[in-house]
């Protein structure tokens, strides 16, 4: 008997919610000492049956029928009081956001404790010591310490090491991880996928693993289950599935994951169209009467850049790549340096002088919800930067309908408001913003990391295509070595400021230099398996 | 690094007292009419001799920057003057009213937060319900109507039609208790006042409160509580109210501040000798040298309180480091 079966589960949304069901009829296993892993993109109901299974489906969710069998035991039909108890014993659960997961005001130590002492009757001391013992097994270092220190004192890794250590604190048989690594840096990505495989195979847990990320599954798991729309595709052993896929949607998913192995050729060899040398900006602390501490976030970085070619500026949080980018588009003031656009040096120009060359760099953000200005239609959003250049309305707007064309949006939508769409159409509109102004150069800062894996692909293309199309330059700043890998020339590591290296994108992955990159192109998940 | 902080900030403190005198002392100046027509007009004759004896005893005939001078002077030596009106030394009448004052903000603050937050951790319970809705009305209608008239509203109702509680003032006139009996009769005079000043921030208090806690609910790290098998009582105190609780020393910091100056209104409707009282009665004589002495310690206070409510908050918060 499987430890878990679930067996035909419903899941019901709220009247009024996009959908009557998120899940539906979903059946799935998992044995004993095996780790299964839930793939799917956002809104495919995958999270939702993890939460099913803890009971802790948000308000207004129900688990309309089916069951979920425990060891033989109903979860739905379980009184709340007893799935409590269940809860943090039984089953454990850890989450994507180890940050937002952990109470920020009560330190590590008390958090692990409260749970221990939810469900046994043992002292705080007692409690505190055992504690200790997991962070360390967690590898963990100056565990006394890190017991009285707040969540906002660790790092990324480190808060989800202590999730870890709170969720296998009463040796649950049950680990629900829900997309664990995805909010974390990739070197430490690895490692916790690394630590939750080795805690799995010691304690003989079964993990059910929720990612969107194939080459997690490829890594970790040892059966799959594609889900999409509320319905589990194909489900199996994980080499048949990957090897073999049945549904054509399974293939997408598959087919849509960058490789992290370079296609593209090195870059022409022309007179560059940028050229950034020495650039610094420090960021300064304090106040009226305090001098509070610099922090150098870019050091001293130089690059160049020609038309027709993208590079990749790959780093992880805190290396200072969208802080770069924000001083080569001139949005934050550089500290020392120079950034030539066609010789002419834009480091230092007045916004006099700089008005008229603006036009000329464009950027395309991250959030393609926060970056929209919710009240303006679409049609305001794109057309306003020629208007302000001085276009006149009416041929901006027909302009308009071609570029939305080119991105793959219908003309139509000039009159809609950005909620109306999706991420991927979302962030094409800021694509089409960027492109209406005729520019040079492209910066590009994480544009697909905030969308599913499938519309990633097609969103990576489309760039690819403008930059062929238009004759760009464009600046790919990304923390995914496997997204850098498929759209860029060169690639330029950046790590605590500084340039770690550079070179043409086959090389780097063929053949790199120095000791973090090796670390970046060994962390890619699902690279072991291929 | 905290008590280089700290000192900074009372450093702060002295600048501000200095900006309230020399504002104060000008702002003043521009109200027409000074203690001289006010007491000419009291012994209901006056002729110009006598207004200018008046004004020279009182040093009003000098130009304005010597007077500024000499008060500011005094001032930096801890003397607040002399009353025109009481002849006393302005800071002796003060420091005679303060206490009662801050005994009353005391109570206001205390019954308002307990009250407020019990009211509004009931309400976010379940956002929409009936119970929701009446504290919401309850609350709308506390902050909106004028503090005077809610004062005489329940003065009408429990000290005149009722008889439960005295009307006005802090203690039983003539009747000289000592020792309990004293804080008895005190408690007794307080209800009156205190709930009246209580109602209006009490309202705030259960509003903020609502809204924090139907935030925080919604945040991964209670579901973490939940997930963890952390019964729901323990859920909704450790993780929830206790993390709720951080907006709400902002806001308690800010009412102590106010309150601090004295409730003109409130004080006034149930004549509580605190500083409020003083206020009107130092404008009302144009008495000056007072109304800048309760100026001076007000803002002394309010900076103190501001200061005490950063140290809270870092306290609560332990991602709040002071001076950063």
């Amino acid at each position: 008997m499987p430890l878990v079966s679930i067996q035909g589960l419903t899941v019901a949304l709220p009247p009024g919610a996009d959908r009557d069901k998120a899940v539906e009829d979903v059946s799935l296993d998992v044995g004993r000492n095996e780790i299964v892993c839930i793939v799917g993109e956002s809104g495919s109901g995958k999270s939702l049956t993890a939460h099913a299974i803890m009971g802790l489906l948000p308000r207004g969710v129900t688990a309309a029928g089916g069951r979920i069998l425990f060891d033989g035991v109903d979860l739905l039909k379980e009184t709340p009081r007893a799935l409590r108890k269940r809860r943090g014993r039984d089953i454990a659960m850890i989450f994507q956001d180890p940050m937002a997961a952990l109470n920020p005001v009560v330190n590590i130590g008390h958090q692990v404790t409260e749970q221990i002492r939810a469900h046994r009757a043992i002292s705080e001391a007692e409690a505190l010591k055992q504690a200790g013992a997991l962070l360390g097994e967690m590898g963990l270092k100056d565990v006394p310490s890190l017991l009285k220190a707040y969540p906002h004192q660790l790092s990324g890794g480190q808060r989800q090491r202590v999730m870890i250590a709170m969720a296998l604190s009463l040796s649950p048989q049950l680990l629900i991880a829900d997309e664990p690594t995805t909010a974390l840096d990739v070197t430490t990505q690895a490692q916790i996928l690394k630590l939750i495989k080795r805690i799995q195979a010691e304690r003989e847990m079964s993990v059910l693993l929720i990612t969107h990320d194939f080459g997690v599954v490829a890594d970790m798991a040892d059966k799959v289950a594609v889900m999409r729309h509320g319905r589990v595709l194909e489900s199996g052993v994980v080499g048949e599935v990957l090897g073999n896929p049945s549904h054509a949607y399974t293939r997408a998913l598959i087919a849509a994951v960058p490789r992290g192995e370079s296609q593209l050729p090195p870059p022409p060899d022309v007179r560059p169209l940028v050229e950034v040398s020495g650039l610094t900006k420090r960021f300064r602390r304090g106040g009226l009467f305090s001098r509070g501490a610099v922090n150098t976030a870019v050091d001293n970085v130089s690059l160049t850049l020609s038309r027709g070619e993208t590079l990749g500026i790959v780093g992880e949080s805190g290396s200072g790549k969208s802080t770069l980018a924000r001083c080569v588009i001139r949005l934050l003031d550089p500290d020392a340096g120079e950034i030539l656009l066609d010789g002419a040096d834009i480091a230092h120009m007045k916004p006099g002088e700089l008005r008229p060359l603006r036009r000329r760099i464009q950027m395309v953000f991250q959030d393609p919800f926060s970056s929209l200005n919710p009240r303006q239609t679409v049609g305001d959003i794109i057309t306003i930067g020629p208007r302000i250049y001085g276009e006149d309305p009416k041929e901006a707007r027909a302009r308009a309908a071609d570029i939305l064309r080119l991105v793959g949006l219908n003309p139509e939508t000039m009159n809609r408001l950005p909620h109306e769409f999706s991420g991927g159409q979302r962030q094409r509109i800021g694509l089409a913003r960027a492109l209406m102004l005729r520019p040079d150069v492209l910066i590009a800062d994480e544009p697909v990391s905030a969308l599913d894996v499938t519309v990633q692909a097609q969103v990576l293309q489309l760039l690819d295509d403008v930059r062929r199309q238009m004759n760009l330059a464009m600046l790919f700043i990304t923390h995914d070595m496997r997204v850098a890998a498929q759209v860029c020339h060169r690639v330029m590591v950046m790590r605590n400021g500084k340039v770690v290296e550079t070179g043409v994108t086959r090389d780097i992955f063929a053949n790199p230099s120095s000791e973090y990159t090796r670390a970046l192109v060994a962390a890619i998940p699902g690279r072991q398996t291929r | 690094m905290k008590h280089h902080y700290i000192a900074m900030r009372l450093v702060k403190t002295v600048l501000v007292a200095i900006a309230v005198v020399l504002l104060s002392f000008f702002m003043i100046r521009l109200a027409p009419g000074d203690v001289a027509t006010v007491m000419a007009g009291q012994s209901g004759y006056a002729d110009e001799a006598y207004m200018k004896s008046l004004r020279a005893e009182y040093g009003l005939d000098q130009p304005v920057p010597v007077q500024l001078w000499k008060y500011v002077s005094a001032v930096a030596h801890g003397d607040l003057g002399t009353s025109y009106v009481r002849s006393q030394p302005v800071l002796t009448i003060i420091m005679e009213r303060l206490p009662n004052t801050l005994l009353l903000d005391a109570f206001a603050l205390v019954v308002a937060a307990v009250g407020g937050i019990w009211l509004g951790g009931i309400a976010a319970r379940r956002p929409g319900s009936a119970i929701d809705n009446a504290t919401t009305v309850l609350a709308m209608f506390f902050y909106s109507v004028p503090q005077f008239w809610l004062g005489m509203m329940m003065m009408l109702v429990f000290a005149v039609w009722l008889g439960w509680l005295p009307p006005f003032g802090i203690e039983t006139m003539g009747a000289d208790y000592t020792g309990l009996a004293r804080m008895g009769d005190v408690a007794v005079h307080i209800l009156l006042p205190g709930t009246t000043l209580a109602f209006y921030f009490m309202a705030s208090y259960a509003r903020l409160t609502r809204t924090a806690m139907i935030e925080v609910a919604d945040q991964d790290f209670v579901k973490t509580a939940r997930a963890k098998g952390i019964p729901e009582r323990q859920v909704a105190r450790r993780h929830i109210l206790r993390n709720a609780l951080i907006p709400l020393i902002t806001f308690a910091g800010l009412q102590a501040s106010i309150l601090v100056g004295g409730n003109v209104l409130v004080e006034n409707v149930f004549s509580w000798p605190g500083v409020g009282t003083l206020a009107y009665e130092a404008v009302d004589s144009r008495d000056n040298p007072l109304l800048l002495g309760i100026f001076i310690v007000t803002a002394i206070l309010v900076s103190l309180f501001n200061l005490i409510t950063d140290i809270t908050y870092s306290i609560a918060d332990p991602r709040v480091e002071l001076g950063k």
